[in-house]
């Protein structure tokens, strides 16, 4: 009988360690650039005969957490996202995802949109597609950056963040993040801004605790 | 004897020096023409290249590929979009059409100016490691670069044309205005010289770059170290200009011109040889034919007079008989000189035709200006016309009052008249201004009350309309007649007080003040609207430069001020916001001596009473020229196409004819034609509606005594008649 509690106990503690049902909590706040109003003004200027763009999404930051994480294999369900084009702008403006997720691109607008990348982490070019047409879906098989854009719109921009860890979460508009169900341990976390901007903090979870991490401008 | 020598040798000094100094002046102008032909020719096209490459660099592909440093979508994408820019074949360049400029290579540089080679990518002809190797060099001033220069590099040791390549280089920036990197596009340069031009001692033009310079054509070693010095010698004191040079196959003038004065390459300098050996040679030769024959009508008359000498008159006749012939050798060295220039002028003329379709296209640009400036001003002018024809319409009861419904009517006829000669702008804009151009003496007070009681349905009613209550002040002290175009000042004025009108939204005063100044006549107009900032103030007579949003052309003020000055007088702006604005005109007094040519004009003469045939297609215009005529007591007679009329004529005699020019079955012209026939002494006045653009396009019908355009007027119509009747 003894043994069989110690047995719990021990169980037990290895369930926790492992982040199990008082899973551990990072929250706090990326402090987000400025938008330059130079950069809205030009903006506008260059996008002169797209009158009918919509205002860009609001900043985002990424945050994420990095380490010898253990490898939880592929539950089975396939990873899926979405980038959509809506006002003339990509929807997100950044879509952080997990390395093996299939992206679509859906296109809200009613014009033709043509999204492509040259970037080294993913190639792609999805062509003209319109409204309700099915749209492109490419799977980021490659943990790197992906900047997006669409050959008919110069303005449009956007940014896909494939990442090696299912831990991460994009921030609100305001900076704030609250990653959940995190395992215990020494990690890193980091904050992607820009790919000039990435703040990098480590962090000690220990079992059930919640702790607070901000990261400031540089 | 003594004086014989000094007259012919006086005579001979100045014609030989008469010729030269005209000789002189045509080879200036000539220069000075072609030079000018070739900078706007040079101008045209490299602001074509420019264009096409700040197209190019705002390429949603070519900016990712860069950002990425994906150089095999770089240039696969570039090679794209260049297709129609570059060469497709390298032999086929001296066959291409130098209108088009061609590319013959294009690179990328990243944003540190190192250059992205294509490596097995295509992009352009030339040998890529020369190539490379130069603009790795060139791309040192890439940073100096604000958006985009031209220049030229050199890519080997050669000393003509085809070493050199002009280059634009345009900065690629992000979105973010973040630098990429940067295009630099190259074109082979081309001699501008025509190619039937090759005769020794022709026009030929080159580049400085470097202290050195490229030209092609058998210029020899040493002639181009000499230009070489020459031009770095002129270059430091001025950006473009030209100096004289002895080469070896005779003289020349050089002109030199800085590409581009603030090129953060290399400098480099366009340069032209301009020959004077030909042009000298001709001169000299004609300058001994002159003293040759002087010499000889001396020689002639020296023996004469030995022979002679008690008669000292016969000498002197052969001798004014020589002046005689050597005026006519001059004429002939001028008539040859003549020939010469037109020789010049055809080597020319091929330059001139490519010029032509640039002019042709900046006309019509402007005419697309001005056809916008006249449906402007001619809805001004429709304003009154169809405010006061409702007002007259809708109060029936104010055609009783007839000193009120006359003063309306005159109104409406002033508005028809000016919105006539907004038309004839359109005909005024192939005319330049005559500098001469002289106007008659207007009333400048009379002209401020017309224009107030013009724009009343502006000011009142449109501004009752939207609830703002408006109210015109004029302070108005007599002013010594102006010398003006009475309608486009009243266009002025018109416009002035519609720009007040549309400043207060809310109401106001607009005051009018008319007052003599420093010996001017001095005209404000203010009101006491929102105003305008220093830097609205400062643009505000600027074509197209409106803040009224859509309702604005951006035209009206700009026309103010074209008026104003061609009127040789100033226009002023005071302005600031919240303490409305100031407008005020100061023009020229007008002579005295104006003033009565204009009040000549309106006497009034007995008038006899004349047998007129009408002869018009448009049966309103027909009816309003017979009402006129019919008013001073004229019989009339109509038909409505030449045939018709002609049967009139045939069946009894008229003491004049009126005809339209454009009718079915027999036009005016034929019709003329026929009368003049049967009696060439009846008078025929022919009515168009081109006015005088026919007397520019056409010769005018010899059969036809006067042309009046449309629309006529009731004064006109008199005045032609009674001039008829005058010179007959």
């Amino acid at each position: 009988m003894q043994a069989q509690s110690l047995i719990l106990v021990i169980a037990a503690g290895l369930f926790f360690q492992n982040g199990g049902v008082w899973a551990q909590v990072i929250e706090g706040k990326v402090e987000l650039p400025q938008e330059s109003v130079e950069r809205i003004a030009n903006q506008r200027y260059q996008g002169g005969a797209d009158a009918h763009t919509g205002a860009p999404d609001l900043p985002a930051a990424v945050v994420y957490l990095e380490g010898a994480l253990s490898r939880i294999e592929s539950p089975g369900a396939p990873l899926i996202s979405e980038m959509a084009q809506k006002n003339i702008n990509f929807s997100p403006g950044i879509l952080p995802i997990q390395v093996g997720t299939t992206v679509e691109f859906p296109n809200l607008d009613d014009t033709y949109h043509n999204v492509f990348s040259y970037s080294k982490t993913k190639r792609f070019d999805l062509g003209r597609y319109r409204k309700g047409e099915k749209p492109g879906v490419i799977l980021f098989d490659k943990p790197g950056v992906v900047t997006l854009h669409c050959e008919i719109h110069g303005t449009m921009r956007g940014t896909i963040l494939v990442l090696d860890t299912p831990y991460f979460q994009r921030t609100d508009e305001h900076g704030g993040f609250r990653l959940e169900s995190l395992p215990t341990g020494r990690y890193l976390l980091k904050a992607w801004i820009s790919e000039d901007d990435v703040r990098v903090q480590s962090v000690e979870l220990k079992a059930g605790e919640t702790i607070r991490v901000n990261f400031p401008a540089k | 004897m003594l004086v014989v020598l000094v007259v012919t040798g006086a005579t001979l000094y100045l014609a030989e020096r008469n010729a030269q100094a005209r000789y002189q002046e045509g080879l200036d102008a000539q220069f000075q023409d072609q030079m000018r032909l070739f900078t706007a020719l040079q101008e045209a096209r490299r602001q074509a290249i420019t264009e096409k490459c700040r197209a190019l660099s705002h390429s949603v592909r070519l900016r990712a590929a860069l950002e990425e440093e994906d150089v095999e979508d770089l240039y696969r994408n570039a090679l794209t979009e260049l297709q129609g820019i570059l060469n497709a074949k390298a032999s086929s360049s001296d066959k291409a059409d130098p209108e088009i400029p061609r590319a013959s290579f294009f690179r990328f540089l990243d944003a540190h100016g190192s250059v992205l080679s294509p490596r097995e990518f295509p992009a352009g002809p030339i040998d890529p490691e020369t190539l490379d190797q130069t603009l790795e060099l060139m791309s040192r001033a890439l940073k100096n670069v604000k958006e985009q220069t031209v220049g030229y590099i050199a890519l080997n040791q050669g000393s003509d044309l085809t070493a050199l390549r002009e280059v634009v280089l345009t900065k690629v920036l992000d979105w973010d205005g973040k630098e990429l990197g940067a295009l630099v596009l190259g074109f082979p340069v081309r001699n501008i010289a025509p190619a039937d031009a090759t005769q020794s001692g022709d026009f030929n033009s080159g580049i400085w770059l470097s202290k050195q310079l490229y030209i092609d054509r058998k210029v020899r070693a040493p002639d181009q170290h000499l230009l070489a010095q020459g031009v770095g010698e002129a270059m430091t004191l001025h950006n473009t200009g030209y100096f004289p040079a002895d080469l070896e196959n005779g003289p020349y003038l050089v002109f030199y011109k800085a590409l581009d004065p603030h090129t953060q390459l290399e400098p480099a300098y366009e340069v032209c040889l301009y020959p004077l050996a030909a042009s000298l040679r001709e001169q000299r030769a004609r300058r001994w034919k002159i003293i040759g024959f002087g010499a000889l009508v001396l020689g002639v008359g020296f023996v004469a007079s030995l022979f002679l000498a008690k008669g000292l008159s016969k000498p002197v006749d052969k001798i004014v008989a020589g002046s005689v012939e050597n005026f006519t050798l001059r004429r002939q060295a001028e008539q040859e000189l003549r020939e010469t220039n037109q020789e010049l002028e055809k080597a020319l003329r091929e330059l001139k035709t490519t010029q032509q379709q640039v002019i042709q296209q900046e006309r019509l640009h402007a005419l697309g200006q001005m056809a916008s400036g006249i449906a402007h001003d001619f809805n001004n002018t429709l304003t009154p016309i169809l405010g006061f024809s409702d007002l007259l319409i809708e109060k029936a009861g104010l055609l009783d009052d007839k000193p009120q419904a006359i003063k309306f009517l005159k109104l409406l006829r002033t508005s028809a008249q000016d919105a006539a000669s907004v038309v004839n702008r359109l005909r005024e804009f192939y005319r330049p201004l005559d500098k001469n151009e002289e106007f008659p003496a207007v009333d400048l007070p009379a002209l401020v009350t017309q224009a107030v009681s013009l724009t009343e349905p502006k000011w009142r009613q449109q501004a009752q309309a939207i609830g703002a209550t408006i109210r015109v002040d004029t302070n108005l002290q007599p002013v010594p007649p102006v010398a003006a175009d009475e309608s486009a000042l009243r266009e002025a004025l018109t416009n002035l007080i519609f720009n007040a009108v549309d400043a207060m939204p809310t109401g106001g005063v607009i005051t009018l003040e008319t007052t003599t100044e420093n010996g001017e006549a001095v005209l404000r107009v203010s009101d006491t609207g929102t105003g305008m900032t220093e830097a609205v103030r400062q643009r505000c007579l600027e074509p197209f430069f409106s803040t009224k949003g859509e309702q604005g052309t951006g035209l009206g003020l700009s026309m103010v001020y074209g008026i104003i000055e061609r009127h040789r007088g100033r226009l002023d702006v005071q302005s600031a916001p919240g303490q409305g604005t100031t407008f005020i005109i100061r023009l020229p007094i007008a002579k005295p001596a104006e003033k009565k040519v204009v009040a000549a004009t309106f006497e009034q003469t007995s008038r006899p009473a004349l047998n007129v045939l009408v002869v018009d297609d448009e049966p309103r215009v027909c009816e309003v020229i017979s009402a006129f005529l019919r008013s001073d007591g004229h019989g009339v007679t109509t038909a409505s196409n030449g045939r018709e009329g002609l049967e009139q004529f045939k069946a009894k005699p008229f003491d004049l004819i009126v005809t339209d020019r454009a009718m079915p079955e027999m036009n005016g012209d034929q019709m003329a034609g026929f009368i003049k026939k049967v009696s060439p002494n009846t008078p025929v006045i022919l009515l168009t509606g081109f006015g005088a653009l026919i007397e520019v396009t056409s010769a005018q019908s010899k059969d036809v005594d006067v042309v009046l355009s449309k629309p006529v007027t009731l004064g006109a119509l008199r005045k032609t008649i009674e001039g008829l009747l005058h010179a007959a």
